[in-house]
């Protein structure tokens, strides 16, 4: 609403006042307070525009974010790929390390007694645990990279959130310009949001990488009880 | 045990194949993978499984969603099933039992915790598995 409008508000209040039968000066008699409240509205108009500025500033900005989200995820999952693709070809190397150990302990084993039987005997042992010790970890960090997909959920979840309070930004922005539109779902029109945003939501926005164990416990307890439950007679 | 078909269902890459490694450092060797609820539906018909290990989050078809059609498929009714999600609520793991699936892990799993969870409800479907 500018200041136009608003002298015209004016002397159509004014005017239409007067018309009243009952008190056909009452508009001239408040005409001051009218006034005053007009030049206080004028005060305020200045800062809405800022207000929706800022709004639209923001807004802007938003897309960006998310973009940026995204990239985080990509590039973690790229990351992990890579990590578990060493990992599988090391597990690999161990497995077969393993055997061909195996076959030198039986060899030594089945050789007759000698010089270093008894030492070579408790190398290869040395060596097996070491393998085995090796491919646990190997397990553990893979496991460990599990972070991956749950990071990468929450992620999703803020984006979810930081694209609804977009839409809730454009949705104040339209009212901004057009203050008696109700309705903002004009199809097809551009920047126009629609009430409600069905976006897909395939994430898990409060997923959580804790290794306690009390989730599991209580899942586990709540599969017994159903269990129980359901085997009743 | 090591004849058993897996069939691992996960939007994540990273998960199915830290999924896969695990079933696989435990002898299983038969495992195939699906992306979402639609894509293991398509593998189900196609190839069958005798076990879906699934995720509850994924586009196109979820978990939960995944887990009745199952159910409601002659063919599959009895097929074990386990979650594997990051959802932890109560209400979660009723509404997930409510569609029968047979046991649930919280993400993040541990391999032991996997076959624990594999060998409870391998013996619990037992009688029903030729």
């Amino acid at each position: 609403m500018n200041n136009e409008s608003l002298d015209k508000s004016l002397s159509d209040c004014v005017r239409t006042s007067n018309r009243q039968p009952v008190r056909p000066n009452i508009a001239d008699d408040h005409e001051g307070i009218i006034k005053d409240f007009i030049d206080h509205v004028r005060g305020i108009v200045p800062l809405l525009e800022h207000v929706k500025d800022s709004i639209s500033e923001s807004s802007n900005r938003i897309p960006k974010a998310s973009l940026q989200l995204s990239k985080v995820t990509e590039a973690t999952e790229s990351a992990t790929v890579e990590i578990l693709n060493v990992l599988e070809a090391m597990t690999a190397r161990i497995s077969s390390s393993e055997e061909e150990l195996q076959a030198i302990s039986q060899f030594v084993d089945q050789a007759g007694p000698g010089v270093g039987k008894e030492d070579a005997q408790r190398s290869i042992v040395s060596v097996q645990h070491v393998l085995a010790e090796t491919k646990d970890n190997s397990m553990n960090i893979a496991v460990a990279l599990q972070v991956q997909d749950i990071t990468s959920q929450q992620i999703a979840g803020v984006s979810h959130t930081i694209e609804s309070i977009r839409l809730q930004l454009a949705d104040a922005l339209h009212r901004f310009d057009n203050p008696g539109d109700e309705d903002s779902t004009t199809p097809g029109a551009v920047g126009i949001p629609p009430k409600v945003m069905s976006v897909a939501t395939h994430f898990d926005g409060d997923a959580d990488f804790s290794k306690k164990p009390d989730r599991q416990d209580l899942a586990d307890e709540i599969v017994k009880q159903w269990a129980g439950k359901n085997l009743a007679p | 045990m090591a004849e058993q078909k897996f069939l691992v269902v996960d939007d994540s890459l990273t998960m199915r194949r830290i999924v896969v490694n695990a079933l696989k450092a435990q002898g299983y060797e038969h495992v195939t993978e699906a992306a979402d609820g639609k894509d293991a539906v398509a593998r189900l018909l196609s190839e069958g499984a005798d076990f879906v290990i699934t995720d509850w989050n994924m586009p196109e078809m979820n978990g939960l969603d995944l887990a009745k059609w199952i159910r409601s498929n002659e063919q599959f009714e009895n097929t074990p099933i386990l979650m594997i999600t990051t959802r932890g609520n109560k209400d979660d793991v009723i509404e997930a039992l409510k569609a029968r699936v047979n046991n649930y892990i919280v993400k993040p799993f541990t391999p032991q915790g996997l076959k624990e969870k594999i060998d409870q409800v391998l013996k619990s479907v037992e009688p029903k598995v030729a």
